[in-house]
């Protein structure tokens, strides 16, 4: 038999795109959604199921065992309190759950918005990390409560950067879409030639998540995913201006914080297939047409 | 110099009643809050004491009085991951915003270095990064993170506290040894003979630097570990804790799981702490753990 996998946050735009990777992969899902969405239709999942993350008592609410867990599911908006509740113990809730139904491993969706303010020229897993958001700090929760739990399930905690797809977060180059495509005059951006690669095609992560799901792996791992590195940041707007057919005029500005890219050394390890840059762009404005 | 107002949570706990007993020798005004009922002995240090149960805030709106400063000292050690984090994280951050509503300058976070999650360093200073910890930990760097986002509203200060002695102080290992060795169990295990230890703090030593911490503290945001001067081998400590209880057993020294760590106290000592030699600290800590055993 297929590998069977459950998918938390099968509605957004990367939980989708998880169920497309496992349906040409071969692979049997079974997508969560929240109660109050279970009428939604995903029909790239073979069945959707009512998971309320944010209740604690997930041991009732999964009744069946799979052969992984990819938890995409979570929070961005909200009070703090309500981030916390969803998007980090609602992930200690998930994998208590899981230990109970035997289920191995969970590959969880995780966020580079844990390290805070960069101050190196490089992401890696060893970067120090103190997380300037609520949802920094709920996301960084889920990371400690799984390595907590890792004799029990194995986990990998994937942090993403900004991921472009039909997905609309609240990211760099979403704003620079916006600004583009409602054609305001002056568009700021600072550091035109550095070689920018913190982005993901969701396609990209949701392969990769996927892959991660099947391969056995024991304890923890946190790492960083991003691009290849290709061209300069300068291109990559100049690719979405032409794209988004953007009449004004981008300003560089001198001063902002030193930029940073992400290393990829580890996700690489773990079989992880970037595309480059330019070309996660490209398939993103592909899209927007 | 004019007293100044103070509330400390977490007022039943041996620290909160040392923090108490500070403040009233320096004329200051100490509040605290309460989340059980009560003794004679802790009434008599504070000048009111406010029924507030961290894990539901809302009892802080009962709060009436002004304060100058507030020194945190109440926390979940133990239960859910759940419970530690409402109230050691989401507690802290209520506690922060009631401060900034109430114009309450400062804020004096007692923490602890289960912060730093399994430290790789042999030295924890200011500077060392925090890595993934368990739930208690966790839910300690949480309320670090939620101050730091309030800094230019509410100047707060996180002192990150190793193992606290003082009487019938019961969490830290050196505690669980000395309770074999006065039980005499014939045989005690214990790791890293030679490791210079310096990670225990005097209740009091600790407790006068977070009064001087709530009336002093000026920057936004900081975060320093604590810890007491002049590191000695852990086989000294024990060999000291030995003579103190007349052990008879033995001491065997087994391989150990966890690296060990010291703690560089000078960022403490630079925002005013006045640490105690670590052997003078435990000598203290013996004199008065055992007077209480043999009483």
């Amino acid at each position: 038999m297929s590998p069977r996998v459950l998918v938390t946050g099968a509605s957004s735009a990367l939980g989708r795109a998880i169920g497309r990777r496992l349906r040409s992969t071969g692979y049997r899902s079974v997508g969560t959604v929240r109660s109050s969405r279970l009428g939604l239709s995903l029909p790239m999942f073979d069945s959707v199921i009512a998971l309320d993350i944010e209740n604690g008592d997930l041991q009732h609410q999964l009744k069946e065992g799979f052969d992984a867990i990819i938890h995409a599911a979570a929070t961005v908006h909200g009070p703090r309190e309500w981030l916390m509740q969803v998007t980090g113990l609602g992930t200690e809730a998930l994998a208590r759950a899981a230990i109970d139904r035997g289920i191995p491993r969970l590959v969880h969706v995780s966020s580079t918005s844990i390290y805070g303010k960069v101050v190196t020229s490089q992401l890696s897993s060893e970067t120090p990390v103190f997380p300037q958001t609520d949802y920094g700090v709920a996301k960084w929760a889920a990371e400690c409560y799984l390595h907590h739990l890792q004799g029990k399930i194995s986990s990998v905690s994937v942090r993403s950067p900004a991921i472009v797809g039909a997905q609309v977060s609240p990211h760099f180059l979403q704003r620079m879409r916006n600004l583009m495509q409602a054609n305001i005059p002056v568009i700021r951006a600072s550091h035109p030639d550095f070689l920018f690669n913190n982005v993901i095609h969701e396609d990209t992560l949701a392969e990769f998540l996927v892959r991660l799901a099947v391969t056995h792996s024991d304890g923890f791992k946190a790492f960083p995913v991003g691009a290849l590195q290709d061209v300069r940041l300068q291109e990559l707007l100049s690719f979405m201006s032409e794209a988004s057919n953007y009449m004004g005029q981008v300003v560089w500005l001198e001063e902002a914080g030193p930029p940073f890219s992400i290393n990829l050394d580890d996700a690489l390890n773990l079989g992880f297939r970037p595309l480059t840059a330019l070309e996660s762009i490209r398939r993103w404005t592909h899209d927007w047409h | 110099m004019t007293p100044s107002r103070v509330l400390v949570t977490g007022a039943t706990s041996r620290l909160g009643q040392a923090v108490g007993r500070c403040l009233r020798r320096h004329g200051h005004i100490a509040h605290a809050t309460s989340r059980t009922k009560l003794d004679e002995t802790v009434l008599s240090l504070f000048e009111q004491i406010h029924h507030l149960d961290l894990s539901d805030p809302a009892g802080l709106g009962e709060i009436r009085e002004q304060f100058d400063s507030i020194i945190h000292v109440a926390a979940a050690y133990q239960k859910t991951p759940r419970y530690m984090m409402r109230v050691n994280g989401m507690g802290t951050s209520a506690l922060a915003e009631w401060a900034v509503s109430r114009d309450i300058p400062r804020l004096v976070c007692v923490s602890s270095m289960a912060v730093y999650g399994e430290v790789n360093v042999d030295e924890v200073s200011a500077a060392t990064s925090v890595r993934h910890s368990n739930p208690y930990g966790l839910s300690r760097w949480a309320a670090d993170c939620y101050l730091h986002s309030l800094r230019s509203q509410l100047s707060s200060v996180c002192v990150r506290s190793c193992a606290i002695v003082g009487q019938d102080s019961d969490y830290h290992f050196l505690s669980k040894i000395l309770k074999d060795m006065t039980a005499q169990q014939p045989v005690i295990q214990v790791s890293n003979p030679d490791f210079l230890f310096n990670n225990v703090i005097h209740e009091d030593t600790l407790a006068s630097f977070l009064v001087h911490l709530a009336l002093t503290h000026q920057s936004n945001f900081s975060s320093v570990p604590v810890g007491s001067t002049g590191a000695i081998p852990l086989s000294e400590i024990i060999g000291r804790m030995s003579s103190a209880t007349k052990y008879r057993g033995q001491v065997d020294w087994i391989a150990s799981t966890s690296r060990p760590f010291c703690i560089d106290v000078g960022p403490a000592v630079q925002l005013g702490l006045r640490p105690m030699q670590t052997s003078e600290t435990i000598d203290r800590w013996l004199k008065d753990a055992l007077t209480e055993i043999i009483l």
